[in-house]
């Protein structure tokens, strides 16, 4: 049995949990997952304009891993937009650099930089709050 | 604590802006002071690694600690987790300076004109 890929080290969790497509040959039923690695990848060299040895020093991990998962990631969002498919952030084999929550009140991420206790949303403070870092 | 938030204007009806380095203005809110004052952005015009320039004098300068955003960019982001400030990745539904002002003061009229 192969070993288990290397942890892929996440900076910001994405902003949306899903992609759904709008139309007439949309297929809601089948949708695609992208895991978090690949949708860190997909940021880090199309969005952000890295170079792949760059990514792997964020990711920790290394620049063939990253040729691989970029594969992967470029294959599924092809396949989402083509065949019209919903596209899930889900999943994968990552971890946060620190941690992430979500406040369900006003919708916003915010990290724990000094690793304090979290009770309350540090802008509206709300008190419904996700780890984001569960997600995984 | 102390928070910057990147607006394109000097008023509360102002733009947040999408870009926090190329901003033409940023408000720096003091939650405990309960007060609210804009500055304008010294690194605007800045062509290459303005973002942590920005981060470094926002620190020293007006001892800033939470940085509100609609997007970071990948430095600044390192630089400011670096350096131990909290990042808060605001909603899209978010759009004007008064609209942050109002969830951190729900109460203080005043600070909202």
């Amino acid at each position: 049995m192969p070993r288990l890929r290397q942890l892929s080290r996440i900076q910001l969790p994405p902003r949306a949990k899903s992609f759904i497509p709008v139309g007439y040959y949309r297929d809601p039923d089948y949708p695609v997952q992208l895991n978090y690695e690949e949708y860190e990848v997909f940021r880090l060299l199309d969005y952000e304009g890295l170079t792949q040895a760059e990514a792997a020093l964020i990711m920790k991990v290394s620049r063939p891993t990253i040729t691989r998962i970029y594969e992967r990631a470029r294959k599924k969002i092809a396949q989402a937009v083509t065949e019209a498919r919903q596209l899930i952030i889900e999943g994968g084999r990552a971890f946060f650099d620190g941690d992430w929550f979500l406040c369900e009140r006003c919708e916003s991420h915010f990290n724990n930089p000094l690793n304090e206790v979290v009770e309350n949303c540090p802008l509206c403070q709300g008190v419904y709050l996700q780890q984001i870092n569960d997600r995984i | 604590m102390r928070i910057v938030v990147p607006v394109n204007g000097s008023d509360n009806n102002a733009v947040i802006s999408r870009h926090f380095a190329r901003s033409t203005h940023f408000a720096i809110i003091d939650k405990l002071a309960g007060t609210r004052e804009i500055i304008e952005n010294p690194f605007a015009s800045v062509s290459k690694g303005a973002g942590m320039k920005l981060v470094d004098f926002l620190l020293n300068k007006y001892k800033v600690n939470t940085i509100v955003a609609f997007e970071l960019g990948l430095k600044v982001q390192q630089v400011a987790s670096g350096k131990k400030m909290q990042l808060i990745i605001i909603s899209g539904k978010m759009k004007q300076l008064k609209h942050v002002l109002t969830l951190i003061f729900p109460n203080d009229e005043q600070i909202k004109k």
